[in-house]
């Protein structure tokens, strides 16, 4: 199979040299080359006398007369019409790339403040996860969801607890979990609609609920911090407070930049490729 | 007046010296159309639309060779034609002319009736072959072929390489030769066969 495929590339090749030497695109070594390859090959003679008469051939076709005249009517077409498109392509080309960096710039800005809920999470996630009181964080933010909240949320936290150290948990965390848990009341958590968690731009709280888990699992790394319940307990539940204000005008200012953003670079883009198409016609 | 003046002049709105380069160049662009759409209405369209085309552009023409400015404009108004032609499939007129009545052009005074006859057989064979050409193969060969443009204002005129260029050339002529030779048995009519030495 390679030896034929090598042998039609040595065709083609061979048969690229032939035009070349009919149209005088070979250099003098080439054209020196090819014709002693000529000399020794009846065969190739007679291609190149075959294709050598074909080119005069069609040389000598005669032309057409033209049925008639294409000179333009000068009422018409008295001034050349401005193509303020045409004229315009530089511009425009430079204008759609600009776009394009700075939509890019925001939406990376998007998601490395977790708007997607992908790439920000783990790193909120990693900054404010690493006590045990994490475990209690989260179950105090499910909480409202479930219907006895405080009763609800207080188990939550005591089996999150629990599932993540079942041997070094302490009476301290339980502690700390219940306490968390139960001034947790809808107040305090219900005012971050869902809608903010899911667009994930909100503080640390928002982008702790995927990463529960994790959360948990990091509980076992760090338990002697739980230890000391009462100040964390303190700066968990300002922060859970606190930015919630924040967090709902802060997306929203970013989305309606990225939306206006991508509206322009779409249009930019369909008359930057609109002047191409028609300068390329040229 | 020389043709830099006329463009010049051209630009400035004189409607005149356009038409005067339109007067230079009309047979050269209808023929290329002709050779590449294989059809004289379709490439009397295409020639008007590539004079207005020229008309309109004609500020963004930055100098050069104003031919082959022209000669770019006419290939790419056929390639749109014909890629319109392929979406909507038409029979051609030029198929259901009197084969006499449609080369009548080639009558020449003083051309017998039996060179007349072999004139329009090749001349048949030849279109006949070129139409059976894939588009980007036929307009290189008529380029190259039958308006004898080099490789490189082919490869500038068509925006392609120099090397896509040898080898379209290249395939065209082979798939041209073997077309003319499956046709009437010989590569050409005895009258032109292998006439010119010249390369």
């Amino acid at each position: 199979m390679f030896n034929s495929m090598r042998d039609r590339g040595d065709r083609d090749r061979l048969q690229e040299t032939l035009d070349a030497y009919l149209d005088n695109a070979l250099t003098p070594a080439e054209r020196a080359r090819f014709e002693a390859q000529m000399t020794a090959d009846p065969r190739l003679r007679t291609e190149v006398e075959q294709l050598r008469a074909l080119r005069w051939q069609m040389r000598a076709m005669p032309r057409r007369r033209v049925p008639r005249s294409f000179a333009l009517d000068p009422a018409a077409y008295a001034r050349p019409k401005a193509q303020p498109l045409l004229q315009l392509y530089p511009v425009l080309r430079g204008a759609t790339a600009l776009s394009a960096f700075l939509l890019i710039f925001v939406l990376a800005l998007g998601a490395f403040q977790g708007q997607f809920g992908g790439a920000g999470a783990p790193a909120a996630a990693a900054v404010t996860s690493t006590t045990a009181q994490d475990s209690a964080e989260i179950a105090a933010i499910e909480a409202p969801q479930q219907p006895p909240a405080e009763e609800s949320a207080a188990m939550t936290a005591d089996e999150a607890a629990r599932t993540a150290s079942p041997e070094t948990t302490t009476v301290t965390e339980e502690a700390a979990a219940a306490e968390l848990a139960a001034p947790a009341p809808a107040g305090t958590s219900v005012p971050v609609p869902e809608g903010d968690l899911s667009l994930g731009a909100s503080p640390p709280e928002a982008t702790l609920l995927p990463n529960a888990g994790g959360a948990i699992a990091e509980a076992e790394l760090a338990p002697t911090l739980a230890a000391e319940p009462t100040m964390e307990l303190f700066a968990v539940q300002e922060a859970a407070n606190a930015p919630a204000p924040e967090a709902v005008a802060q997306p929203s200012t970013l989305l309606l930049v990225q939306i206006g953003l991508g509206v322009l670079f779409l249009v930019l883009l369909a008359l930057w490729l609109l002047a191409r198409r028609r300068a390329r016609s040229l | 007046m020389n043709e830099e003046t006329l463009i010049e002049r051209a630009q400035k709105g004189d409607i005149a010296a356009f038409n005067r380069l339109v007067v230079q160049y009309q047979e050269l662009v209808f023929n290329v159309a002709y050779r590449i759409m294989s059809d004289p209405a379709a490439a009397e369209d295409v020639a008007q639309e590539t004079f207005i085309t020229a008309h309109q552009s004609l500020r963004s023409f930055r100098g050069g060779s104003f031919k082959s400015w022209l000669i770019r404009i006419a290939t790419n108004r056929c390639y749109d034609e014909l890629r319109r032609r392929k979406r909507r499939p038409q029979s051609s007129l030029d198929e259901i002319m009197d084969e006499n009545e449609s080369f009548a052009f080639l009558r020449s005074p003083q051309d017998s009736p039996e060179t007349h006859r072999q004139r329009v057989e090749l001349a048949l064979a030849i279109e006949s072959c070129l139409k059976d050409l894939p588009d980007d193969q036929r307009v290189v060969t008529v380029l190259s072929d039958v308006e004898g443009y080099d490789y490189q204002e082919i490869a500038n005129i068509t925006r392609v390489s120099l090397g896509t260029v040898k080898s379209r050339i290249s395939r065209a002529r082979a798939k041209l030769r073997d077309c003319l030779q499956s046709l009437g048995g010989e590569l050409l009519p005895v009258a032109y066969r292998l006439d010119s030495k010249g390369t």
